[in-house]
């Protein structure tokens, strides 16, 4: 079943990150608890794992732009 | 909070010793720590040196380069200047600063000082309880895993105008998505201190302000510290991790103009161009000549050699030169 994976919110503060790094990319599968990317947010880096495992059909945020908190980043299917 | 000092003066080390601290140790309470560098400019997370950073200037006085794991902008370290760290195994899951910057500002509240902490995690000495504030304290976070390591500078004693120097890059138009500093007014806490203290005397009233035990290294974590210290001092980490960027650079000869440009990934070049009075011969074709070689000097200039030797009508190393100054 496809989905979208979301940027968790780990701010309180109305900002946005920039997705810095992706690491993965499509057609990757990976496995929940491992590195799907690094965001910048407020001088703070922070990696983002997956949350159960996936395969990564298409990454909708390119390398240094900005995402909001709860934005789809990613379209994935369980695998 | 357990206080855990080096003497460690390489930023490489220093780092190390950070990354060592968060993710191969364990301890029951957080850990503080207090260090300094030898003269270094350090560079965020994902930011591009060629954009923050006068590199033939701090080659030529032997200042170290280093990349942090954290975010945020491009600072200067000097003997002047201590560098604090927290890393703590129980923070918020959301971004929290305050926690960490609210007992430094307190530290330096008890040297007299008139200190605020604003919206952009810095840290600002109010001389005299004026209006104008001036930076002596940047912050800012990496995470990995469950632990925090938020570290900061203070600016003690530092040489403000080498620092100046160091971090007005040279002229490239450079197109990249790279985090960009953001350059402050900034003053140094000696100067405004009543009663004069030297750097060490200032690292130990905020030490010992901040912690009540201590862990000191051990021969094991030194061996892991210096092995890690390879990692942070590599041209990979500290070149190789620059964000995707495009750059133009124009150099003048006597005899005319060069303008090169390069896409440049993950410090390897993946495509160059050429425009300008270069024709000694036949065209060259940059783009084979230079298209996988690192983005370096060196390597630049053996690959221009190797490949375009007598098309060139100005000396190679003397155009090297000039494209990365």
């Amino acid at each position: 079943m496809e989905k979208y994976v979301k940027l968790p919110e780990i701010s309180k503060k109305k900002e946005k990150a920039i997705l810095c790094e992706w690491c993965a990319t499509p057609g990757d599968i990976i496995h929940s608890g491992e590195l799907l990317c690094v965001i910048e947010v407020n001088k703070v880096t922070e990696e983002i794992y997956a949350e159960y495992d996936m395969e990564i059909l298409c990454l909708l945020i390119e390398e240094g732009d900005e995402v909001a908190f709860g934005e789809n980043i990613a379209k994935v299917r369980n695998v | 909070m357990i206080f855990c000092t080096t003497d460690f003066t390489l930023p490489y080390l220093n780092f190390a010793a950070e990354y060592y601290l968060a993710t191969r140790k364990h301890f029951d309470e957080d850990v503080f720590m207090l260090w300094r560098n030898e003269p270094s400019v350090i560079i965020g997370r994902y930011q591009n040196a060629y954009e923050e950073v006068n590199l033939e200037y701090i080659k030529e006085k032997g200042i170290h380069l280093a990349r942090r794991m954290s975010g945020g902008g491009t600072v200067y370290h000097d003997l002047g200047c201590w560098e604090f760290t927290f890393i703590t195994e129980k923070a918020d899951e959301n971004i929290e600063f305050e926690r960490f910057m609210n007992p430094i500002a307190e530290a330096l509240r008890k040297l007299g000082l008139d200190v605020r902490i604003t919206g952009r995690n810095d840290i600002m000495l109010y001389p005299d309880g004026g209006e104008r504030g001036y930076k002596i304290s940047g912050n800012t976070q990496y995470k990995k895993g469950n632990v925090t390591v938020h570290h900061g500078t203070l600016l003690f004693d530092t040489d403000i105008e080498e620092m100046v120097k160091s971090t007005t890059p040279a002229e490239y138009k450079i197109t990249s998505k790279a985090i960009k500093s953001v350059r402050e007014r900034v003053t140094n806490i000696r100067k405004w201190l009543s009663n004069d203290m030297t750097g060490e005397e200032f690292a130990r009233r905020i030490g010992t302000y901040m912690t009540d035990s201590e862990y000191i290294l051990n021969e094991e974590d030194l061996a892991a510290i210096h092995e890690l210290k390879d990692f942070f001092e590599s041209r990979k980490w500290i070149y190789g991790e620059t964000p995707a960027f495009d750059i133009k650079k124009t150099v003048s000869f006597e005899g005319g103009t060069l303008e090169f440009g390069f896409t440049v990934k993950k410090g390897i070049i993946v495509s160059a161009g050429l425009s300008g009075d270069f024709f000694s011969s036949d065209d060259p074709d940059l783009d084979a000549a230079l298209s996988g070689v690192e983005f370096s000097p060196e390597e630049v200039s053996s690959a221009l050699k190797r490949n375009c030797s007598g098309i060139f009508k100005f000396d190679i190393d003397e155009t090297v030169r000039k494209i990365f100054s």
